[in-house]
């Protein structure tokens, strides 16, 4: 059996596992993606890193779209909220890939997937630097990259693509 | 996940001045090590609390090269962008250039021709070994052994010798376009190659002999910063790193792109996940990577380098010079750039010199991209380096580190 097949087993099973957890699963250029909940998204994970057929054991990272700038009319799909979160998870066994996106508000906190996969700490911690979603139960969301007097969060699309900021560092 | 080291303001100078209300008795000592220092090999920080020569608690903090590459990628047009992302990890210059354009050709849809395939293959390869290379010579370098990093720096420079004379730029080539490669390889290019082969060969034997059973360097690196497969795997680990833990994940062989799926070649697993298995597992690849440019360059195809499509790359420059439509065409291509289908999302991963390289793109229609997300591997496997090191003593963190390869570039994109 091939991985192609395999993936969208998992999402049968999750679905029948979860129910009310999957809003949606479909393919598009990325592969399978799988459209869950805010509220569910640790339990989804954990599902998929333990299910025994084709275990999703590398959280590949985690990252976020900004879709307030979005221009074309005629390409509008169904999107419920600003930003997505999108989850890319791969299993070594069975060599399949597999995408779990959820959509959120700014104001929005997702449960904290660093529990399920250690990887999910450092990708949590980047999304909240840089788009500013929050996630409750991280250990330690600081920002990653930037100062943590650094004003704004540079990837929403709100932000400036060109500026200074003047930075408050005590001079030696 | 051990808690941050919080009194970090107590590394700068001008708290050394009120040392004397600092707790120097208390039997734990806070060492700060960078962002800028030889053995950090990159901009990075680490903050240490000793006890004696004991790591009890470590944090990092990265971020020192950030450049917002991401946000750079959301104004500039596809081929543009491969400026930015070849700048990643800046030792295998040429995987991240290909990875960034097979993205784009997933994006757009196009096949590229089979000599563009395997071209990039065999300047991936070469980039492979001298990525490889600056992460084994540097490591035998920390951990005091000198003679290891000539040898390892001389493949190094002929490795880059040869993308010198095929690109003109040593490090940074820019040599793949969207559709292909900007230019065919030179004349002479495949017995320079070939030259360069054996070469590699001699050298990956000359440090077997060098450290496999050589006392010292097995005490500094045998057991030391070790991780177990599934611990490595949760922390996101990919590349070298994760296949020294035993785990044989390359994206070479499990998914294959280029023209991997065509040759024959090894992927070399460790056992134990120590310094020692990810020297020795980078060095085996090495010699995979002779297998496949030895196989690439014998199956090599004639034809095109480059796509024939004129509404994606740039016209011949007599058209341009001769005909107004030529020049208006090539005046387009390059400020708006080519157009990606409106609404698009791909995500594409190769194998790079530290693990899995991945763009995901989203396109909205223009000639520029609407959101680009790097997953960079260096990013994962340094997460993991406070759980590496605690509990083991101070000269161990700098055989850990080199070992990992880390590259700001890629690490802070």
């Amino acid at each position: 059996m091939n991985s192609n097949e395999l993936a969208p087993q998992v999402a049968a099973r999750l679905k029948s596992a979860l129910p009310g957890a999957i809003s949606d699963s479909y393919s598009d250029g990325r592969g399978l993606v799988i459209r869950c909940e805010p509220a569910a998204i640790r339990e989804v994970l954990a599902f998929l890193r333990d299910d025994r057929q084709c275990p999703f054991d590398l959280l590949a990272n985690i990252t976020a779209v900004d879709w307030s700038a979005w221009s074309r009319q005629d390409e509008q799909p169904d999107r419920p909220a600003r930003f997505s979160v999108i989850y890319n998870l791969y299993s070594t066994s069975a060599r399949a890939r597999l995408f779990v996106e959820v959509f959120v508000e700014t104001a929005a906190a997702l449960p904290s997937a660093t529990p399920v996969y250690a990887s999910a700490n450092w990708s949590e911690r980047e999304v909240f630097d840089m788009f500013g979603l929050r996630f409750t139960g991280h250990p330690d969301l600081r920002r990653i990259y930037l100062s943590d007097d650094f004003a704004g969060h540079p990837l929403r699309k709100d932000f400036p693509r060109h500026g200074r900021q003047p930075q408050d560092h005590p001079q030696e | 996940m051990s808690e941050p080291v919080v009194k970090t303001q107590a590394c700068y100078p001008r708290d050394v001045e009120r040392a004397g209300e600092l707790d120097l008795h208390s039997g734990r000592m806070v060492l700060n090590w960078g962002p800028s220092h030889p053995a950090t090999h990159g901009t990075l920080r680490i903050i240490v609390e000793l006890e004696g020569e004991t790591i009890a608690r470590c944090d990092t903090e990265i971020g020192y090269l950030h450049r917002g590459k991401e946000k750079l990628a959301e104004e500039w047009t596809y081929n543009k962008c491969v400026n930015i992302f070849e700048r990643m990890n800046y030792c295998s210059t040429m995987i991240n250039a290909c990875a960034w354009h097979q993205a784009c050709e997933k994006l757009f849809g196009i096949t590229i021709p089979e000599r563009a395939v395997y071209l990039r293959t065999i300047l991936s390869e070469i980039s492979r070994i001298a990525d490889h290379m600056t992460c084994i010579g540097p490591n035998c370098v920390d951990i005091g052994a000198l003679t290891p990093f000539w040898y390892t720096w001389d493949i190094r420079e002929q490795a880059y010798d040869i993308l010198e004379f095929v690109t003109g730029a040593r490090m940074m080539h820019t040599f793949t376009r969207l559709g292909g490669m900007l230019a065919d390889v030179p004349e002479g290019f495949a017995e320079r190659t070939s030259r360069f082969l054996p070469e590699v060969l001699r050298v990956m034997n000359e440090l077997d002999g060098l450290l496999a059973k050589n006392r010292i360097f097995c005490e500094r690196t045998r057991g030391v910063g070790a991780l177990t497969a599934e611990e490595a795997l949760s922390y996101g680990w990919t590349g070298p790193c994760l296949r020294a833990c035993g785990v044989a994940h390359d994206l070479r062989v499990a998914r294959p792109y280029l023209a991997y799926k065509d040759l024959d070649f090894d992927v070399p697993v460790g056992e134990h996940g120590d310094t020692y298995d990810r020297i020795f597992v980078r060095i085996e690849e090495c010699r995979q990577s002779v297998r496949i440019i030895e196989q690439a360059l014998d199956n090599l195809p004639g034809g095109p380098v480059l796509v024939d499509e004129p509404h994606l790359v740039l016209p011949p420059k007599p058209v341009v010079y001769e005909q107004m439509e030529g020049l208006i065409h090539h005046f387009k291509l390059v400020i708006d750039g080519p157009q990606a289908p409106a609404g698009a999302m791909v995500y594409d991963a190769s194998e790079g010199g530290n693990g899995e390289l991945g763009f995901m793109v989203v396109s909205d229609g223009s000639g520029k991209p609407y959101r680009v997300a790097v997953r960079s591997p260096c990013f994962y496997i340094f997460s993991a380096l406070p759980r590496l090191v605690v509990g083991s003593l101070l000269p161990d963190l700098s055989a850990t580190l080199a070992s990992l390869n880390i590259i700001a570039g890629e690490l802070d994109k």
